[in-house]
């Protein structure tokens, strides 16, 4: 019988029959989407670039590494950052997921480049990746928005699969997802690469804007039909990020620069000095620390009950500067905030036991934390103080 | 009294040996050994003589002569034969030659694989080099998971983990796959069916990824007795593999004895519980010593039996702890405990599922008790072989059910101890497998126009899956081209992606019990049914069709419910036929419409109806493979003759090959459905259907065509031995269902066929 027959009768199950096709279809004409064709070093590719006057890149822009999880070399200069960000087929991993819109973007004289390659059907991929190998060979560092774990790691299988090994391999990544998350994540409801931009950059991308979601079936719209449909949407999409992680970048460099400078005069929302404190508590720089933490503390005073979680890192914070009647305050401000809790129990047991030497009351919290050896001692310590009065 | 003695007062005891239908007696025999070959790394020899090994058995010495020639192999010996060491020699060998050189392990279970990295584990560290195995399946850590992509020398996983967590990866796997050099597949025999059919297609993408990054690596294979294992084998490396089946390993002599517990109601050919059965025998055989194994089929029985036996441990001074339970469900720390207790001797007495017939190694034990027939020859050989000790006395018991498989091995027990009745079979062309496959393979590389995979070309479904929007042609590739990611659609275990999941709403969280394949789902789980699982009735309360949910909850009722199915049966592709002694046989493709219309409430016991229902739920199509036997259309009138219905006939001899069958081609008796015919639209004549209960079907029906003279032949066999009056489950049916001429008009059909042969 007929195997196409029987494939039909059999394969009643899942697959997208919305999608039904001709065998050969009409691949959509990627100049009308305003791309031009180039020939690249292993067959054509398919580029759109632009050229805007934006702000200079920060000249100390270095200080991104006290933020970053994975630093970049200290000699590194502005016009070696090379900025990336992918559109691709789905968000599921594996091999199976194409980029086929690889936006690139550098600073050189004065202006701010933008380099995008589309692949209009799948074929193009390789003479894609080796003209992105390439060009990436002029850069050292490779800045990205959740690029470590997401648009990297699939460019590299793309890579493997082209015979390609070790895609972007040697530049070093500066990924900006975590960097926002460590300066505006207290703050923010998400650490969206727009979210960001709108709050923090002020940029507005406005209605015109894709969502994520609709992208892929844009591609596979203009791949299977031939429509360019939203695919205009998308390319503009990954412009815009382009430009978002350039003004974001700028930002979180603004804000490393403060991490030094607790006595700006600067207006801070105190959930970011909080951010700062928590930076330079990681860095071992204690001045800092306790100086954007005692910032932090002030400006949340009007706040209606900060998290408990600022509040056990204020005591952490404040008890290495020796203040105990500060952390006392602190301890009763948990307290009333938050209601009675191990940690704060704990830690009003060793305050007032060791430091302020309020016995009964390091007694109190001993029994709400249910210590016997705690209690035991304090007791001791109750009577023989009893006997010297 | 010892073991011996206890051997020949049951031999001696009347009301035992009444029950016994076969007392087979399997002497003794010696090690055939031959030195260490002069091309093994001198490290391996002196490590294997440091661990008290001083010469090869001459199977595993053959499984190293095939290695050195890159000849592909499986090994078929028995267990505890030494089989492990025929892929750990070569492979080790070739890693201290070469540092970089890579293997990937695969065993049917994760319990199993753990067992497994144990024993290479202790070579590697008295070798005193630097080869990591590592187990990588669901449990491994996220953070682990890094170290064995690039470092792991012997990888060790399952088939659902290579389908789902590493092909679709591999470019992760670099290292491994460009470096690797073996694929060991143990227990091959369990690759069949549906399984068998969807592991041959993941083994075809393995094969495909290796070639991209150019490894070509050997297959060595290690299988339990089968009929076929070189071709099972074949198929599964998608080349010619030999067989390796000359066992040298030594065996004390063994006793193997099959019981049939009594008939307790010969109308419904009932027996005395194979339960009660195995209790008083674990119990004699506890007081002799002898280290034992008692196998039931579900958990609750193993639970229900370990009491019985610790009980009757105290009162002979064993501690409850010399008697443990083993099965799904208890820890791994607890079942490692076990499985040491077992091997140094500190525990007498196991009671497990099947979990321990696969080879997890507990050392030898001296009896082996089972508790109904374990499905297949293969399984049973497998338990029986835990015990056997390579100098001693052992002795394996099988016990068996009132379940028709159960009565017909029993009963013929020259079928069983023949030489190796079980064909299994896989069909990895199965088309919705198939296609399935070919949407994974494509989303890990794409098809180039005219690339092959498997036995040929495949183009053809290449350009159905782009017709079907998921894949995009490109000059002469196709690519994956959807959003997700197909691995995830396909479970290993099923033909149909899609199933019924059965929810115990009387557990707190709403347990899964199980699930099951849509067409059995609207037979067996629609509202108001009560669904047996694991020996407990369950009341289904909704059957939510569009959902695929059943929501169930247990419940004690004297009924059970039979819906009844009207299938409509239309004959689509003649794919083959043949002579037959009475009539003809054919194969082909069909197609099934069924609907389920009502069900009856039938009273346990007396069988009486109490009741019944009316079932609302859509048609089923299904297309399948089936294999039909045609039968001379004058039959009718010259069985009129004898007063005898040519209908209830049908129906009878339908109930009996459903049961015969399966035995033959390795299936479960739920794989093959049967269904008779007075007068087939197609055939014109009176027909038999027998055909694979999946989706496209997975070789039974092929396997049933070519093999049907013996299935008849047994057939006919198991007929006249059973003891019942008129027909019952074990045979042709109960009379209430089949019809009262039945059994008369099946054995009339399979007299005349025994006539004509």
């Amino acid at each position: 019988m007929d195997m196409r027959k029987r494939l039909a009768r059999l394969d009643r199950h899942g697959t997208d029959k919305s999608a039904s096709h001709d065998n050969d279809p009409p691949c959509g004409d990627p100049l009308k989407l305003g791309l031009e064709r180039h020939d690249g070093t292993a067959g054509p590719v398919w580029i759109r670039e632009h050229r805007t006057r934006h702000p200079r890149p920060p000249a100390d822009m270095i200080l991104l590494n006290r933020l970053a999880t994975r630093p970049a070399p200290d000699d590194l200069t502005p016009d070696e950052i090379l900025f990336l960000d992918t559109e691709t087929t789905g968000l599921a991993g594996g091999t199976g997921t194409l980029a086929f819109l690889v936006g690139l973007a550098w600073w050189r004289e004065g202006h701010f480049h933008i380099k995008q390659y589309f692949v209009p059907s799948p074929g193009a991929e390789r003479a894609m990746l080796a003209d992105l190998a390439g060009l990436a060979e002029g850069f050292r560092a490779v800045v990205t928005y959740n690029g470590q774990t997401f648009d990297l790691p699939l460019l590299r299988t793309r890579g493997i699969l082209a015979r390609r090994r070790n895609l972007l391999g040697d530049l070093a990544g500066w990924d900006l997802l975590p960097v926002a998350r460590r300066l505006w994540g207290r703050r923010l409801d998400d650490c969206r690469q727009q979210t960001v931009e709108t709050v923090i950059a002020g940029i507005h991308r406005g209605a015109g804007d894709i969502e994520g979601q609709l992208i892929p079936p844009a591609y596979f719209a203009f791949v299977k039909t031939g429509r360019l449909g939203a695919l205009r949407a998308v390319i503009e999409h990954n412009k815009r990020d382009m430009a978002g992680m350039a003004a974001i970048l700028r930002e979180a460099v603004a804000r490393a620069r403060l991490l030094t400078r607790p006595a700006t005069r600067r207006v801070l929302p105190w959930r970011d000095a909080w951010s700062l404190a928590r930076l330079c508590e990681s860095a071992g720089d204690r001045d800092n620390e306790a100086l954007w933490m005692a910032r932090a503390l002030d400006d949340a005073q009007s706040d209606d009950g900060p998290p408990r979680l600022f509040l056990a890192d204020a005591v952490r914070m404040i008890k290495r500067t020796g203040a105990w009647h500060r952390v006392a305050e602190l301890l009763a401000w948990a307290e009333r905030a938050h209601g009675r809790a191990r940690w704060s129990d704990l830690e009003g047991a060793i305050l007032y036991e060791h430091r302020l030497v309020d016995l009964p009351r390091a007694l109190a919290h001993a029994r709400a934390l249910g210590d016997p050896h705690r209690i035991a001692r304090l007791e001791t310590k109750i009577g023989e103080t009893k006997i010297v009065d | 009294m010892n073991l011996p003695q206890l051997l020949d007062r049951l031999k001696a005891d009347e009301r035992f040996v009444r029950n016994v239908t076969r007392w087979e007696v399997l002497p003794a025999t010696a090690a055939r050994t031959v030195d260490y070959p002069d091309h093994l790394h001198p490290d391996l020899v002196a490590t294997l003589r440091q661990r008290g090994i001083g010469e090869l058995y001459c199977h595993q010495a053959a499984a190293l002569g095939h290695a050195a020639d890159g000849r592909p192999f499986v090994v078929v010996t028995p267990t505890a034969s030494g089989k492990t060491l025929c892929y750990n020699l070569p492979v080790l060998d070739t890693m201290l030659r070469d540092p970089q050189a890579r293997a990937l392990y695969l065993f049917p279970t994760k319990a199993l694989s753990q067992d497994q990295m144990h024993e290479v584990h202790g070579i590697v560290t008295d070798l005193g080099v630097d080869i990591k195995t590592f187990t990588f399946d669901g449990d491994t850590p996220a953070p682990a998971r890094k170290a064995i992509r690039s470092s792991g020398h012997i990888v060790v996983t399952n088939p659902d983990m290579l389908h789902q967590g590493i092909l679709p990866h591999h470019t992760l796997w670099v290292k491994l796959f460009e470096n690797l050099k073996y694929v060991v597949v143990d227990e091959v025999h369990h690759y069949r069916g549906v399984f068998g059919s969807h592991v041959a297609n993941v083994l075809r993408r393995l094969r495909r990824i290796a070639r991209f990054y150019g490894a070509d690596p050997l297959f060595i294979g290690c299988s339990a007795t089968i009929a076929n294992p070189g071709e099972l084998a074949s198929e599964l490396a998608g080349r010619d593999v030999d067989v390796i089946d000359d066992n040298g390993a030594p065996r004390g002599e063994k006793h193997f004895i099959f019981t049939n517990p009594p008939v307790v109601n010969r109308e419904l050919g009932i027996r005395r519980s194979a339960l009660k059965e195995t209790r008083a025998l674990s119990e004699r055989f506890l007081g002799t010593g002898a280290q034992m194994i008692v196998f039931a089929r579900s958990r609750m029985r193993v639970e229900l039996l370990l009491t019985y036996l610790e009980r009757a441990g105290r009162k002979i001074g064993i501690k409850s702890g010399e008697v443990r339970g083993y099965r799904g469900g208890y820890l791994p720390t607890e079942r490692r405990a076990i499985e040491r207790g077992l091997r140094d001797g500190s525990v007498k007495a196991v009671v497990s599922t099947n979990a321990l017939e696969l080879g997890i190694d507990i050392g030898r034990l001296d009896v082996c008790l089972m508790t109904g027939y374990a499905g297949t020859v293969a399984s049973t050989w497998q338990q029986a072989g835990r015990a056997g000790r390579s100098q001693n006395l052992s002795v394996a018991i099988l016990v068996a059910t009132s379940n028709p498989l159960d009565q017909y091995v029993i009963n013929n027990p020259d079928w069983f101890f023949g030489r190796r009745p079980e064909h299994a079979s896989v069909d990895p062309d199965n088309l919705i497998i198939l296609l399935s496959h070919l949407k994974c393979a494509a989303f890990e590389l794409p098809f180039d126009v005219g690339e092959g995979f498997g036995t040929g070309p495949v183009d053809e479904a290449l350009s159905y899956l782009t017709e079907q929007g998921v894949l995009h042609r490109d000059a002469d590739t196709y690519h994956w081209m959807a959003e997700t990611y197909p691995a995830e659609d396909v479970s290993l275990r099923s033909a149909a992606p899609e199933n019924v999941v059965i929810i115990d709403t009387s557990t707190p969280t709403h347990a899964v019990i199980g699930e099951m394949d849509l067409f059995s789902a609207q037979e067996m789980l629609h509202d108001e049914a009560v669904y047996i699982h694991g020996g407990q009735q369950y009341h289904v309360d909704q059957l939510d069709w569009e959902r695929r949910k059943a929501y169930v909850k247990p419940v004690k009722v004297d009924y059970y419910t039979d819906a009844q199915r009207k299938t409509e049966l239309k004959t689509l592709d003649d794919e083959g036929r043949d002579g037959f002694a009475l009539g003809e046989k054919g194969l082909g493709e069909i197609g099934l419409i069924a609907k389920v219309t009502v069900y009856k409430k039938i009273k346990l016991g007396t069988h009486e109806n109490v009741g019944a229902g009316r079932v609302y739920l859509p048609e089923m199509e299904m297309h399948t493979t089936s294999f039909w036997w045609e039968l001379p259309g004058e039959l009718q009138t010259q069985m009129a003759d004898a007063r005898l219905d040519l209908g209830d006939a049908l129906k009878g001899l339908a109930h009996l090959i459903g049961c015969v069958a399966p035995a033959f081609v390795m299936a479960d008796p739920s794989d093959v459905r049967t269904m008779p015919m007075v007068k087939s639209p197609f055939t014109g004549h009176p027909t038999l259907y027998v055909y694979d209960a999946y989706p496209g079907g997975v070789g039974y029906a092929k396997r049933i065509f070519a093999q049907f003279d013996e299935i008849v032949a047994a057939a006919h066999h198991h007929l006249d031995a059973c003891p019942c009056e008129s027909g019952c489950p074990s045979c042709i049916g109960a009379a209430v269902e089949s019809g009262a001429t039945a059994l008369s008009g099946a054995r009339w059909i399979l007299g005349a066929c025994r006539e004509s042969a």
